[in-house]
């Protein structure tokens, strides 16, 4: 076919940069932040509001204790306990019923109290563990136990682990938080994509703009285009949600700083594999996405359509692997181009895996990137083309193979 | 004038259809080139082969690129207004002038202006920041034709350029394309608006499955296809048409009511015989004179099979 000037990187760019603005939209983007903003800090102040109100609540229990146990009141509990008499229980009964006392405890043994309610008690656990500990206190006394003794016997035993220096050290909390945001990140990137390259393609496969498109430029110039430009609409969903991430890791540094010190250092090799892999899985997931979007006709009545979410699979296949990232299957589906892009950063984050692994992975799967950018692009040279009907099966898989279409 | 592009004998199959088949023309620079014929007849093929979208299975293209000579008219040269077409509903008119015009190799400052100033030109400019699905379909129209010609190409195809436009649009698209042309721009149109086509066309190529039928000027078309006049007859009483077609000089007769005919009288008739063969028969009250049109042409060359 034709050698084209306009098939440079140049024209790539202008594709890619037409793709990514026909869907970004800087305005609709910060009102969406601008919102969610809105929204976190409306969910934050309710909830500290919440918060305040339930801690300034205080409960009022009478008890009438028939055994003698120490009911004590805890530090800073939401419960007021007022010891009663035999005589004092027909006009507390009445308080209860006017709603001017929040419970009537009766002890009637070690083993047994009743709790007379006006209304479903929010203090129903409080009152329980009160009432746990003081019959603990008076099983210990009647048994000649001290408290402090039996205190001691049921802390833990402390278990310290260390690792031998040619072994590997478990990953880090942060690093397991980061493994399970790299998943959900990518399988909202997957989303996107899916979303736009369907819209994208679609919408000009009915608009009909192939053959003025590809009379400017070579299909494949606009086949990567298209890949870039969407690849980095997803990137973009990515990076929101990192941001997002990042302003909550930065909420908690601040407010909490004892919880993030518990998160442990992230290592930067780490960070390195996953983006890699995300690059190289977006872009052969992405030709996937764009062969098969130029196959449809109708997409509201394709039966390819659901062929499009094939690409999460791996991300949905890698949540499992969590907490088994040495199983033989793990080790497979690191390597295998469908699934590595997935799998082989969370492996890589979780347990010992050698260079060379990781690299002749990311060389399968570049490879694969390769090999499935040049037999999407064949199947969406013909696709596009094709109005009114879709290739069947077999048409497919003859483009794919010879790259030849006579079906128009 | 020399020759922009020279096609011979370029033949393309698809499967088992001969689509194209031993077809041969070429385009001067600075001329309007029409090339016409009903569908199947092989022009969009034809066109495919120009613009380099498939290869001809045999013959030779050859254009006089800018940077010298090519097997195909290259993206930069070439205006193209496609029969399958459409444009970017949910982008604005602007985004989507400076976006192909991009494609054609502008900068994207370049073509910004150059949209403005089409879009002004064609009274379009207070739509320029609106969604293209706002626009009405000619407008729409207005917007494909400048997205064909806004890089300045040398060689522009424009087919079914006047579809979807109103007569004073047509009008407005017929002057544009001839502003084009005395600009140095080579136009190969289609359309199958004949009489259009008659006033715009500097040369007409009629393609009939596959084949080049008639080719050159009007005047040459109407000479080749033997027709040189069209009468319009009325007579004082009821017709009889068999008698007219066996008149000398009359090619053909078609009938349009119960007192009044049409007849297309061969190249070279005699006029003076042909009157006098009419009048002889039945008196005439009213008779009107052209020259034959492109319509006639063209109904008879691609013959009665593809009226079917």
């Amino acid at each position: 076919m034709r050698s084209n000037e306009a098939s440079g990187a140049g024209m790539r760019w202008v594709v890619a940069k037409w793709e990514f603005l026909r869907y970004f939209k800087w305005k609709e983007e910060l009102i969406g932040i601008a919102v969610m903003i809105a929204i976190g800090a409306a969910m934050l102040i309710g909830s500290a509001g919440f918060e305040w109100s339930k801690a300034s609540q205080r409960y009022s229990v009478a008890v009438l204790d028939r055994v003698g146990v120490d009911l004590l009141e805890k530090e800073r509990s939401q419960i007021t306990i007022e010891r009663i008499a035999e005589r004092d229980l027909p006009w507390k009964t009445e308080q209860v019923g006017l709603g001017q006392l929040d419970a009537l405890v009766e002890i009637l043994s070690l083993d047994e109290a009743t709790v007379l309610l006006h209304k479903e008690p929010a203090f129903k656990n409080e009152l329980q563990a009160l009432l746990d500990d003081a019959r603990r206190r008076a099983a210990l006394k009647s048994a000649g136990i001290e408290d402090t003794a039996f205190e001691k016997w049921t802390q833990p035993m402390t278990m310290s682990l260390s690792y031998h220096e040619k072994g590997e050290a478990p990953a880090s909390r942060g690093e397991r938080l980061i493994v399970i945001g790299f998943l959900i990140l990518l399988m909202s990137a997957v989303f996107t994509c899916f979303a736009y390259f369907f819209t994208s393609i679609t919408s000009e496969k009915q608009a009909r703009v192939t053959e003025q498109i590809i009379s400017a430029i070579p299909m494949q110039t606009w086949i990567d285009g298209k890949l870039i430009g969407i690849s980095l609409l997803g990137l973009k969903s990515m990076l929101t949600l990192t941001l997002w991430a990042g302003l909550v890791a930065f909420g908690v540094a601040t407010f909490a700083p004892e919880l993030y010190a518990k998160l442990g250092s992230i290592d930067a090799d780490k960070v390195v594999v996953g983006i890699l892999f995300i690059l190289l899985g977006l872009a052969f997931w992405n030709s996937f996405l764009a062969g098969i979007a130029a196959t449809i006709d109708d997409p509201n009545n394709s039966t390819r359509s659901s062929l499009m979410l094939v690409p999460s699979i791996p991300s949905f296949l890698a949540f499992p692997m969590l907490s088994h990232p040495d199983n033989l299957a793990v080790v497979i589906m690191s390597w295998l181009p469908l699934t590595s892009m997935a799998v082989m950063p969370v492996r890589y984050a979780l347990t010992e895996v050698a260079w060379w692994e990781v690299a002749a992975s990311a060389l399968l799967l570049a490879w694969c990137v390769h090999m499935m950018r040049l037999y999407a692009s064949r199947i969406f040279r013909a696709g596009m083309f094709l109005y009114g009907k879709e290739p069947s099966w077999r048409d497919m898989w003859r483009i794919v193979r010879s790259g030849e279409f006579d079906g128009r | 004038m020399d020759e922009l592009l020279i096609t011979r004998d370029l033949v393309k199959t698809y499967a088992t259809v001969r689509a194209v088949d031993g077809v041969g023309f070429s385009l001067r620079r600075g001329e309007i080139f029409a090339l016409l014929g009903p569908n199947g007849a092989g022009k969009t093929s034809t066109v495919r082969m120009l613009i380099g979208q498939t290869r001809p299975d045999s013959g030779e293209i050859r254009f006089s690129s800018a940077h010298g000579p090519l097997a195909h008219v290259p993206p930069q040269e070439l205006g193209y207004l496609p029969e399958e077409r459409g444009l970017y509903l949910d982008q604005t008119v602007l985004r989507t002038l400076c976006y192909l015009g991009q494609l054609r190799g502008m900068s994207a400052k370049l073509a910004q202006t150059e949209s403005l100033a089409w879009l002004k030109r064609l009274s379009l400019d207070d739509r320029a920041k609106e969604k293209v699905s706002a626009l009405s379909k000619g407008n729409q129209q207005k917007v494909q034709l400048i997205a064909a010609v806004l890089h300045k190409p040398r060689f522009a195809i424009l087919d079914e350029p006047f579809s979807g436009f109103d007569p004073i649009n047509q009008e407005l698209a017929l002057n544009l394309i001839r502003e084009l042309r005395d600009g140095g721009m080579t136009v190969l149109l289609s359309a199958h608006q004949m009489q259009l086509v008659e006033r715009l066309a500097d040369r007409i190529l009629l393609l009939n499955r596959g084949r080049a039928v008639l080719g050159g000027t009007l005047a040459e078309l109407r000479r080749d296809a033997g027709l040189s006049q069209r009468l319009t007859l009325t007579f004082a009483a009821p017709l009889d048409a068999e008698r007219l077609g066996v008149i000398p000089g009359v090619v053909a007769v078609e009938r349009l009511n119960e007192r009044q005919a049409a007849l297309l009288l061969a190249d070279g008739a005699n006029l003076n015989q042909v009157l006098a063969a009419l009048g002889a028969g039945a008196e005439i009250s009213d008779v009107q004179s052209d020259a034959v049109g492109l319509h006639e042409i063209y109904l008879r060359a691609v013959g009665p099979e593809a009226l079917a």
